[in-house]
């Protein structure tokens, strides 16, 4: 445990110089959330963008390691590779749901600070954006890793969009042929059955998502020279 | 008769225990292909208390060789035992008591000396905090600086630093006076040849600055192309090598047994005898000089035969 205690402590500290750039990040959104008129739209913004924010923050640490060359040095320490990636992940996970929980928190100020009647906003609906928040950057973040792990920080984000657009394409053909083919999938009906069971849903599939994600980039890591 | 063959068989068990004890390094038979890069039976043996010097020029295979070494890339064949024990087995039992440079990889430069200790500190159970900020002042380094402010000498001292701040038995350097000045390679030769003195720790170092070499090595083995052109001790070398200068008339009446390898200059040849006394006694050159390691790995990838 030690071990992934200090590569993460690694990657956070190359990260410093980050850390001002987060700051800024965060504000922006949060001043552009404060101003507005409509808290509910508002709300999923906010924790929505700080939530990919503080992912792609920690995602930012493979450019550091990139630059150095770090991998065989590292791996020169009394450590596996498997070791390089959970940390890696761990990190990337952490950093996703903190700006969930930022989000989360800085939309609760918002409302307090900014409605003339101090009423406290619906913390089901913020728990229930911040999970909706944290699978949709996690859907992101699955895809990314590999793809740095395969061809690098920067050929891994150009990957990125191929692989995002062939899913979307992927998908849309399967909308396409279904809608030709007549059949009506009850989206709604399942939604509605799911009803309170859609965030635990959210989270399994989440984990699910990193998982995968996590053992493609350990097979790729454990592969490259 | 039969305890006499027991005796004999212990004792034959005992020299080999002993053996295997004296030896930090064992590399059998390392085979590598790579991008049109080969690494051909790689054979080395380092023992106690030594170092040895890894010359060759650049792309010879040196760098390849320790990453094989190391298990940071993948051989097709051969058997590397580091401490009597295999690296791919107990890769990580054996990596808590190596200390590494490696010329073409390291931490960001956006880490200071002070967060490098604070990471490593959970990598190796033996960092010493204590030894790590020792090496510090004693080679000047600043504690919170970003090592992107240092100059190459000291980004070279910061890495040694680190091999060094957890005891480890062995060294394996890859160009760590590359780069460097004069003051600041003596400098770190200073300070391996401290790190030998107990005579249980040893150094492999790469270098293509030969007389670096020249100064510290017991041992030099000289790669070209992937494969050991020779591994011999540094006074081996030192002293039954020699050039032989001579004129083409000369140079055509030795025998080709005789010689290692020529080399045609625009006024002479340079021919390279792996024994100078012997070559002596049988031809009349009076004056056959010391080579550098310069000269013999010029005279071995540039010469014929």
């Amino acid at each position: 445990m030690n071990i992934i205690k200090g590569l993460i402590l690694k990657d956070l500290l190359q990260l410093k110089s980050y850390w001002k750039t987060l700051i800024i990040y965060t504000v922006i959104f949060i001043l552009a959330g404060a101003v507005q008129e409509t808290e509910k739209g508002i709300n999923v913004m906010i924790i929505f963008m700080l939530t990919f924010g503080f992912g792609m923050f920690a995602m930012a640490s493979f450019n550091y390691d990139e630059q150095a060359k770090a991998d065989s040095y590292l791996l020169s320490f009394p450590l596996s590779k498997e070791q390089i990636v959970l940390a890696r992940y761990i990190l990337v996970i952490l950093a996703t749901i903190i700006g969930a929980i930022v989000g989360v928190i800085f939309c609760i100020v918002i409302n307090l600070v900014t409605n003339s009647q101090v009423v406290f906003p619906d913390m089901t609906e913020l728990a229930y954006t911040a999970i909706g928040g944290i699978f949709g950057v996690s859907i992101v973040e699955a895809i990314q890793i590999p793809c740095a792990y395969k061809w690098g920080a920067e050929k891994g984000r150009i990957y990125l969009f191929i692989v995002a657009a062939a899913i979307i394409l992927m998908g849309i053909g399967l909308l396409t042929i279904a809608q030709n083919s007549n059949l009506n999938f009850p989206i709604s009906e399942i939604a509605y059955l799911m009803g309170s069971f859609l965030p635990i849903f959210l989270i399994v599939l989440t984990a699910l998502i990193y998982y995968t994600s996590y053992k493609f980039s350990y097979k790729i890591y454990e592969n490259k020279e | 008769m039969k305890i006499s063959k027991t005796n004999k068989r212990e004792e034959n068990i005992e020299m080999a225990n002993k053996e295997k004890d004296e030896n930090i390094l064992e590399v059998r038979n390392l085979n590598k292909d790579y991008k049109g890069f080969k690494l051909k039976d790689i054979n080395l043996t380092l023992p106690k208390g030594m170092i040895m010097g890894l010359i060759g020029e650049n792309g010879a295979g040196k760098t390849t060789t320790i990453k094989s070494i190391l298990n940071l890339t993948k051989v097709d064949s051969g058997e590397v035992k580091i401490f009597g024990l295999n690296i791919k087995e107990d890769e990580k039992k054996i990596k808590e008591d190596i200390g590494v440079v490696l010329d073409d990889s390291f931490f960001s430069e956006h880490l200071t000396a002070e967060d490098i200790n604070q990471i490593m500190k959970n990598i190796y159970e033996n960092w010493d905090e204590n030894l790590f900020n020792k090496y510090l002042v004693e080679f000047k380094l600043p504690l919170k600086q970003e090592s992107k402010e240092f100059s190459s000498g000291m980004k070279m001292k910061l890495k040694i630093a680190i091999a060094l701040s957890h005891y480890p038995k062995l060294l394996v350097l890859d160009e760590p006076t590359s780069g460097l000045d004069p003051v600041a390679r003596s400098e770190i030769l200073d300070i391996f040849q401290d790190f030998i003195k107990d005579g249980d720790s040893s150094i492999l170092v790469s270098s293509h600055i030969t007389s670096d070499l020249e100064h510290i090595a017991d041992y030099i083995t000289f790669i070209d192309e992937g494969k050991i052109l020779l591994s011999k001790t540094r006074d081996e070398l030192m002293d039954n090598y020699g050039i032989v200068r001579c004129s083409k008339e000369q140079f055509e009446k030795i025998d080709k047994n005789d010689y290692e390898k020529y080399k045609v200059n625009k006024y002479e040849y340079d021919v390279l005898v792996a024994d100078k006394k012997q070559f002596k006694k049988k031809y009349d050159f009076k004056v056959i000089d010391k080579p550098t390691l310069d000269d013999i790995m010029v005279i071995y990838i540039k010469g014929e035969k």
